[in-house]
C-alpha cells in the first residue's frame, strides 16, 4: 500500500527556522497575556482561599484549610450545588438538543446565499452584551410583559404566563446566551459529512431515524461532546442570569460565590468555592475528554 | 420535511430576536420601567446623544478585538502542531472559562 | 432479474430543465452506461431512478413495479459514488453488514454474507480495518462490497472510478465486469469518459442537454453515429459538407462523396462523418472518396500514428494509422486521402 506524505512532512523540506521557533511564536502572545490577565490574578486568589480572613487593613493573616470543608460545615450549600449541575444540565441539554436540530436543518434543509444569511442572523445575537441580553428577557418574561401580552390577546380570559423569577427563566435565559455557539459548533460537526454517504445508507435502506442515530450523531459527537462541555462549564458558574432571571430561586454556586465578594466581604471562602467549583468542572472534563478519544480513537 | 426544517429555523430565529426587538422597542418607550402599555418617545435617544462614554467604549471595543486575535494564534499551533506539554497548556486554558469572570476581575 | 424502464421523465431545477421525455429500457443483466459531458443530465437520471431526485413528470419502473412513489430506502438498490461515501467511524465488516443489519439479517448468516462478499472484491483480511486506513481502490472495492451483499436489484454507478488513477482505473473495471457478469446484475454506469464506456458496456445511451441522442450497443453507436454529438462524443470524427446531388454529396470543391447510406433529397446540405482510422493516405484510382491535404503536425504515440490535415479549402482532418513499419509521413507534406463509400456516414447537426 503506497504511503501518502502528509502535508506537515511534506513542508518540512522548506522550513528554514526549526519548528519549535515557530510553535512558541505562535503560542507566546496569547499565554503571555493569559499569565498577566488570568493566570497571576488566580494564582493570588488560590492563595485568598486559604486565608482565614479578606486581607484588608493592618490584622494578622493566618492560612487554614477551613474554606474548603464549607460544603460540610454549610449543608445548604450541597443543595445549591445540586441545583446549579441540574441547571447547567438541563442548559446544556436543551442547548444540544436544539442546536443539533438547528443545524441539522441549516445543512438539510437550506442551501446558498439563504444558508449565509441564516448562519449570520443566528451569530449576530451571539455578539450582543450579555447584561443587556438578560435584561431584554425580563421585559419578555414578566408579569405584564411581551409575552404576558401576546398571551392575553391570544387568549384574554387565561391566566397569566409570567415566568419571570422560576428556574425556567434562567435556563430560557442561558440557553438563549450559548445556543448560537452550539448551533454553529454543530454547523460545523455536520456539514463536513459527505452526502453521498447518507445516499449510501438510503440506498442500503436507511430510514430517517436510523441516518440520524447511526451516521449522523455518530460522525458529529466530537463536535457535540465538546460543545456540550463548552456551554455546561461557564453555565455552572454563571451569577448574572441566575440572579437577574431567577430572583429568589436564582440562588447557584456563582451567586453564592458572588455575594462573598461583593455583599459579604468574605474572599477566602468565595475562592475556596470557586475552586472547588474548578475541581469539579476539571473532573467532567477529564471524564469527556476520556470519552473523547476513544470515540475518535478509530474503534466503532 | 425541508419544509419542516425551515419552519423550525424561523423559531429559532424568533426565540433569539425575541428579546432584542423587544429591547430596541423598549428604546422609544416613555416610561423609564418598561412599562407597557407603549408610548413612544425618542426622549432616551436623545440623551444617548449626549453621551461622550459612547466614543471611548468604542475604542475599547477594538482593544479587545485585537486581544481576541492573539487567541486565534494560539488556537493555531494547538490544532496543527504536537509538541510536549500541548495538554497542559490546553488544560490551562479551562480555568479562565470555568472560573466566574467577576472573580478574575477582583483579583486584578 | 431485473429491467429497469423509465417512461417520459422530465425534470427542471428552479427554471433550468436539466432532463426532457426521457424514455429509456435497462434490460435485465446489461450494463447500460449513460454517457455525456457535464450538465448534459446524466447523473441526475441516475439520481432519478435511485430516488435521490423525484421527476417533475414520467415515472421509473424497476422489474414488475412502480417504484416512482417509492423512496430510495425502499427500492433496493446498490450504489457506488465517486467519493467512495464509506462510513468513516465503522470498519469495513460494519459497513458492508449496514445493509443486512437494516434487513433484519443477524446471527451466524451476516459475517458469512459479508465474509463472500469482502472475499468477491479480494478483501477478505480487512474485515477490521478501518476505511481511511485503506487506498482509494480498497475503499471503492469496500463500497462494492457494500453494495453487492443486500443482493440488489439494480446496480447504480455514480462515476465511481473518476478518482482512481489510471492503472487502478483499469483494474477496477475489469472486476466490475467480472462481478457484473457473475451474478448477472442490471447496472447503469454514469461516466463521461468515452473509453471507459466503450470497454465497460453493453449498451450506451449518450445524453447531451437533457435529452438521450442515441443509445444502443458500443459498435452500432460508433459504427453508426446519428448526430454530430454522437459522433463527436464517442470516439473522434471527421465532418464533411456538401450538397446532395444525383445520389452523392458534392463538396464545395466539386469533389463528389459518395456514401452507401440513405441520403437526403436533392440540394440539401447533410453533414458527412468520417471516423479518422478509416481514411487511408494511399491514392486510390477509381476516383472515389478522394481528397487532397497538407499535413499539419504529426504525432506520435507509439501503436498509434495521429495527423492533423487540413484541405485546400481549410477544413481540418483527422488521420490515424497504426504503427506497421515505424515510417512516418512529414509535416508540409501533401497527400490524398482515401475511404470507403460505406465509412461516409451522414449525421444529423
Amino acid at each position: 500500500m503506497p504511503s501518502k506524505a502528509t502535508p506537515q512532512r511534506a513542508l518540512k523540506g522548506a522550513r528554514i527556522l526549526p519548528q519549535w521557533v515557530s510553535t512558541t511564536a505562535l503560542l507566546l502572545p496569547a499565554y503571555g497575556w493569559l499569565s498577566l490577565a488570568d493566570f497571576l490574578p488566580l494564582l493570588t486568589m488560590f492563595l485568598f482561599s486559604f486565608m482565614n480572613k479578606t486581607p484588608m487593613g493592618k490584622a494578622p493573616i493566618e492560612f487554614t484549610l477551613r474554606h474548603y470543608r464549607a460544603f460540610i460545615d454549610q449543608p445548604y450549600l450541597v443543595k445549591i450545588a445540586a441545583n446549579t449541575l441540574l441547571m447547567g444540565l438541563w442548559t446544556t441539554l436543551t442547548c444540544a438538543v436544539l442546536g443539533f436540530l438547528a443545524a441539522l436543518a441549516l445543512v438539510r434543509c437550506t442551501t446558498g446565499a439563504r444558508r449565509e444569511t441564516l448562519l449570520i442572523l443566528i451569530l449576530l445575537p451571539f455578539w450582543t452584551n450579555g447584561l443587556v441580553r438578560v435584561f431584554s428577557w425580563t421585559m419578555v418574561l414578566r408579569e405584564n410583559g411581551f409575552l404576558d401580552n401576546l398571551w392575553h390577546w391570544i387568549a384574554p380570559t387565561a391566566g397569566s404566563i409570567a415566568i419571570l423569577y422560576s428556574r425556567e427563566a434562567i435556563v430560557i435565559g442561558l440557553v438563549h446566551g450559548y445556543l448560537p455557539y452550539r448551533i454553529i459548533t454543530c454547523y460545523i460537526a455536520l456539514v463536513t459529512i459527505d452526502d453521498a454517504i447518507i445516499g449510501a445508507a438510503q440506498s442500503l435502506g436507511a430510514r430517517w431515524w436510523v441516518i440520524l442515530t447511526k451516521i449522523l450523531i455518530p460522525l458529529a459527537a466530537p463536535g457535540l461532546i465538546s460543545g456540550a462541555v463548552l456551554t455546561f462549564v461557564p453555565v455552572i458558574g454563571s451569577f448574572m442570569e441566575p440572579r437577574i432571571l431567577g430572583g429568589k430561586v436564582g440562588v447557584t454556586m456563582g451567586t453564592v460565590i458572588e455575594d462573598q465578594f461583593t455583599q459579604a466581604f468574605n474572599w477566602p471562602l468565595g475562592a475556596s468555592l470557586s475552586f472547588t467549583l474548578l475541581a469539579v468542572t476539571l473532573a467532567i472534563f477529564a471524564t469527556f475528554s476520556g470519552i473523547l478519544r476513544r470515540g475518535t480513537g478509530g474503534t466503532a | 420535511m425541508t419544509r419542516l426544517g425551515q419552519v423550525f429555523l424561523g423559531m429559532i430565529l424568533i426565540f433569539l430576536y425575541t428579546p432584542i426587538f423587544v429591547l430596541m422597542a423598549m428604546g422609544f418607550n416613555e416610561s423609564e420601567l418598561y412599562e407597557l402599555p407603549f408610548k413612544f418617545s425618542t426622549r432616551w435617544y436623545s440623551a444617548l446623544s449626549t453621551n461622550t462614554e459612547l466614543l471611548t467604549s468604542g475604542f475599547n471595543s477594538i482593544v479587545l478585538a485585537v486581544i481576541t486575535a492573539i487567541g486565534t494564534l494560539a488556537a493555531l499551533a494547538l490544532s496543527r502542531r504536537t509538541f510536549r506539554g500541548r495538554s497542559l497548556l490546553q488544560l490551562l486554558l479551562l480555568p479562565p472559562i470555568a472560573i466566574p469572570w467577576l472573580i478574575t476581575g477582583t483579583a486584578c | 432479474m431485473t429491467t429497469v424502464s423509465v417512461q417520459n421523465v422530465a425534470k427542471s431545477f428552479g427554471t433550468v430543465p436539466v432532463l426532457r421525455d426521457i424514455d429509456a429500457v435497462f434490460p435485465q443483466g446489461t450494463f447500460t452506461s449513460l454517457l455525456g459531458p457535464s450538465g448534459s443530465g446524466k447523473t441526475t437520471l441516475l439520481r432519478i431512478i435511485a430516488g435521490f431526485v423525484t421527476p417533475d413528470q414520467g415515472g421509473v419502473t424497476i422489474g414488475e413495479k412502480d417504484v416512482t412513489g417509492i423512496p430510495v430506502w425502499g427500492r433496493n438498490i446498490g450504489i457506488m459514488f465517486q467519493s467512495y461515501a464509506l462510513f468513516p467511524h465503522m470498519t469495513v465488516a460494519s459497513n458492508v453488514a449496514f445493509g443486512l443489519e437494516l434487513r433484519g439479517i443477524r446471527g451466524a448468516e451476516a459475517p458469512k454474507a459479508v465474509a463472500e462478499a469482502l472475499d468477491m472484491v479480494h478483501l477478505a483480511d480487512f474485515g477490521d480495518r478501518m476505511p481511511k486506513n485503506l487506498s482509494g481502490g480498497q475503499q471503492q472495492r469496500v463500497a462494492l462490497a457494500r453494495a453487492m451483499v443486500i443482493k440488489p436489484s439494480v446496480l447504480l454507478l455514480d462515476e465511481p472510478l473518476s478518482a482512481l488513477d489510471r492503472r487502478l482505473r483499469q483494474k477496477m473495471q475489469v472486476e466490475l465486469l467480472r462481478i457484473q457478469s457473475q451474478t448477472g446484475l442490471t447496472t447503469i454506469f454514469v461516466t463521461h469518459d468515452q473509453e471507459e464506456a466503450l470497454t465497460l458496456s453493453d449498451r450506451i445511451a449518450i445524453l447531451d442537454k437533457g435529452r438521450i441522442v442515441q443509445s444502443g450497443a458500443p459498435e452500432e453507436i460508433y459504427e453508426n453515429p446519428q448526430t454530430r454529438f454522437a459522433a463527436e462524443f464517442l470516439g473522434d470524427s471527421n465532418f464533411l459538407t456538401g450538397v446532395v446531388e444525383s445520389g452523392a454529396v458534392r463538396l464545395p470543391d466539386g469533389t463528389a462523396i459518395q456514401t452507401t447510406a440513405p441520403l437526403p433529397a436533392n440540394r440539401q446540405k447533410p453533414t458527412l462523418a468520417i471516423r479518422p482510422e478509416k481514411m487511408s493516405p494511399a491514392p486510390h484510382d477509381g476516383a472515389t472518396n478522394q481528397i487532397a491535404a497538407k499535413i499539419l503536425t504529426v504525432i506520435y504515440a507509439g501503436p498509434a500514428l495521429s495527423y492533423l490535415l487540413q484541405t485546400p479549402d481549410g477544413t481540418r482532418l483527422k488521420l490515424f494509422q497504426a504503427n506497421r513499419d515505424g515510417t512516418l509521413m512529414r509535416e508540409g507534406e501533401t497527400i490524398t486521402l482515401h475511404w470507403s463509400p460505406a465509412h461516409s456516414i451522414p449525421v444529423q447537426d
